[in-house]
């Protein structure tokens, strides 16, 4: 029984680090422009591909990642100016806004799946493995735990403490308000989507360096994953899309460990309707 | 006036328009199944034109790579009947379309392919996530569909235009169970994916293992593509498992595996099936494990097919020259071969009919597979065309080699323990079929 809690905990945090960078982006993202935007897992699957391909040319993983994760950034922004915006100005409502988002996310797929097709890759990462009691963590999961701790702290440090994460937070509360103290919300909205379309583009590279072989469509399985996190964690938190990740790594493994495998996902969604029931607006929100 | 009328109607009869949606789609079903059947029906046997082979398959989704073991089938067969002049002077095209690996998404191509394509020869494809959905649209409509599902759904069924190339879910899990204790392991952990496609032999190797005196340590179903298996992988580490036996899906398999890996400080001994012998998953989880290692741990159970006869040997040489995209993969692939049959089994059947109608045609496919005496044995589509020109009954012994269908239309293939190699798979060991028949009764049995 310990044996097995230990290595659900272990499985958890692994997970959680994977989820989390990608959760913060996507809930940044809706907290400042109100956009559940729906590209969101279409751009994650995107970074997967486009870190292959520089990982391929011979760069580094880890810059790779960072090359994907900026890419994601610019193509993030482009669909703020381009896309969001205007609409937003045209009254869309979030409604519209998630149909648009959701029939571009399915563009962005077919389009990529008409040039690269479906066709499963891997970064090929051989790595040490290290034993901590009965949970077994690999070099690669090490960093990746890392880079989302360095990723979350660095994130929720922007929001307390510097005057562009009190301009986030200000445009997220109020963005009226924000803009009648002088904060120029259309710039603090496209400097949002850049920061999360990089937390986008890198969370999307751990995953795939997690799972070990991945396709483009695999963002397909893990994106409900950010939203429950993000929605479980309270939607426009940066410390409980983490918390929220972390619980949905664990009521997953602890399920698998503790009843049966089978009941994995019931267990999982079950835990979300029970927090929405309980906390509709999520475990840990409150104004940002 | 006219407006609020409406509306209130609308409002205050949510029943009535419910029913009339319903009512409404119901009817655009039957209408498009009825076209699709009158005009499958009225195929013309006579003039040139082109017929359609319809790839229902797996290109995204959970399945994804179904698909282009589906085309890598169809394209060559294709490509060897228009070089011996079509199937009566029709021309045959492969149309690709996406299941997603999903009823919902299946269903509505069913219907595309019934209303717009007026000359269907057949379909193919349809796995273990769609077939319990298309296969009775398909049949409803008089179409000839061959199906790669193993579910035992299928095993006793009332549809006449249904068939399967494939090995059934249920023998192949007593084949798994006798190859595990063939190989000399008496402890197996069975981890089979949560999808309907994966789990289909679950039952049969339990049952099997009992059978043979040998219970498995743990039974594992895995939740698709989750981002850690670390638990499972725990629980059979804690089960003392010497192996794992079973079908995961590509993209689970390839997390699996790695963590698998990962825990054991190597890759314990693998045994799989058909599944397990497909590209994506011997990419995924070649990428994921290392190729060279999973050829030295993984074991296969397949049907036992000639790989040297002439019929595949056919088959590989107009893969290898045909436009498939990524060819040289699927040479040794047993569903690009069972849908390579497929099409020339079904070609044949139609050259003896004289009709492309499926409704006229279909009572010619058993006799050409299964053979009759004094049928002339044939490994080509020109040869069958050829033999069937001279007024000679025939018997198609193609790419998986003899194939003998059941009266539900359902294949029972003997089985072989096969090893990976760098250039395809290399057959180690026959399944024994005296000690696959006890199991499959029920009886206890020891594999020596």
């Amino acid at each position: 029984m310990i044996h097995a809690l230990a290595v659900s905990l272990g499985s958890a945090v692994v997970v959680a680090a994977v989820l989390s960078l990608a959760t913060i982006g996507f809930t940044l993202r809706y907290a400042v422009s109100g956009v559940f935007d729906l590209t969101y897992g279409a751009l994650m699957g995107l970074a997967m591909l486009i870190a292959y391909i520089c990982a391929s040319a011979g760069i580094n993983l880890w810059a790779a990642m960072i090359l994907a994760g900026g890419c994601i950034a610019v193509a993030s922004v482009l669909l703020e100016r381009l896309i969001v915006r205007p609409m937003l100005s045209r009254g869309a409502t979030s409604w519209v806004m998630m149909i648009i988002t959701f029939a571009l996310g399915l563009a962005i797929e077919a389009s990529v799946l008409a040039t690269w097709g479906p066709q499963f890759t891997s970064y090929a990462l051989v790595g040490r493995t290290y034993h901590f009691g009965s949970v077994v963590i690999t070099t690669d999961q090490l960093w990746i735990v890392l880079i989302a701790a360095i990723g979350t702290l660095s994130i929720g440090l922007l929001l307390e403490f510097t005057q562009w994460g009190r301009a986030m937070r200000g445009t997220a509360a109020n963005p009226g308000l924000a803009e009648s103290c002088g904060i120029r919300v259309t710039t603090v909205r496209t400097l949002t989507w850049l920061l999360s379309g990089l937390l986008c583009g890198v969370g999307g590279v751990l995953i795939a360096i997690q799972i070990g072989s991945f396709m483009y469509t695999s963002w397909e399985q893990f994106f409900p994953l950010v939203i429950a996190a993000a929605i479980v964690g309270g939607v426009g938190r940066a410390g409980g899309a983490f918390a929220g990740a972390l619980l949905i790594g664990l009521v997953t493994a602890l399920a698998s460990a503790l009843l049966s495998s089978a009941y994995e996902d019931v267990i999982a969604l079950g835990v979300l309707i029970l927090v929405l029931f309980i906390r509709p607006r999520g475990l840990f929100v409150r104004a940002v | 006036m006219n407006d609020t009328q409406n509306i209130e109607i609308g409002i205050g009869n949510p029943e009535k328009r419910r029913g009339r949606v319903l009512r409404l789609a119901a009817a655009a079903s039957a209408l498009s199944i009825g076209l699709a059947a009158c005009a499958s029906g009225h195929t013309s046997s006579s003039g040139q034109g082109v017929a359609t082979v319809a790839v229902l398959s797996s290109f995204t989704g959970a399945d994804t790579g179904y698909g282009q073991e589906g085309m890598s089938g169809c394209i060559p067969a294709v490509d060897l009947i228009n070089a011996a002049g079509g199937v009566l002077h029709h021309k045959l095209s492969c149309q690709a379309y996406d299941d997603r690996s999903d009823p919902a998404d299946a269903v509505p191509e069913v219907h595309k392919i019934l209303a717009s394509t007026p000359s269907l020869l057949m379909t193919l494809g349809s796995g273990g996530n769609t077939a319990a959905a298309v296969v009775p649209l398909f049949n409803a409509a008089k179409v000839t569909v061959f199906s790669e599902t193993g579910q035992s759904l299928f095993n006793v069924n009332h549809y006449s235009y249904y068939w399967r190339d494939v090995p059934v879910d249920a023998s192949q899990g007593y084949a798994m169970a006798i190859a595990t204790r063939m190989l000399g392991y008496s402890h197996p952990a069975a981890v089979f994916g949560q999808n309907v496609s994966s789990q289909g032999s679950l039952p049969s190797f339990v049952q099997g293992m009992n059978l043979l005196g040998h219970p498995v340590a743990t039974k594992v179903l895995l939740p698709t593509s989750a981002p850690s298996y670390a638990t499972q992988v725990a629980a059979i580490q804690s089960a003392h498992a010497d192996a794992v036996v079973g079908e995961i899906d590509p993209a689970s398999a390839a997390t699996f595996t790695t963590e698998l890996k990962q825990v054991f400080g190597h890759l314990p001994p693998l045994v799989g099936d058909q599944a397990t012998d497909e590209s994506p998953f011997l990419k995924a989880v070649g990428g994921a494990v290392g190729a060279s290692t999973l050829r030295q741990r993984l074991t296969l159970v397949l049907p036992v097919a000639s790989s040297t006869g002439p019929g595949f040997l056919a088959f590989k040489k107009a893969l290898l020259s045909s436009a498939t995209p990524n060819k040289t993969t699927y040479v040794t692939d047993s569903y690009s071969a069972a849908d390579y049959d497929a099409i020339i089994t079904t070609a044949l059947a139609a050259d003896e009919a004289k009709s492309l109608a499926s409704a006229n045609f279909e009572r010619y496919i058993m006799p050409i597979a299964n053979g009759v005496p004094g049928a002339t044995v044939v490994h080509t589509y020109a040869e069958g065309v050829a033999a069937l020109a001279k007024g000679e009954k025939i018997h198609y012994e193609g790419a998986s080699g003899p194939i003998s269908f059941d009266r539900y239309h359902n294949w029972e293939p003997g089985y072989v323990l096969s090893q990976l190699t760098p250039g395809g798979v290399k057959d180690l060991r026959l399944v024994p079929n005296s000690i696959l028949r006890k199991l499959e009764v029920g009886q206890h049995a020891t594999v020596g």
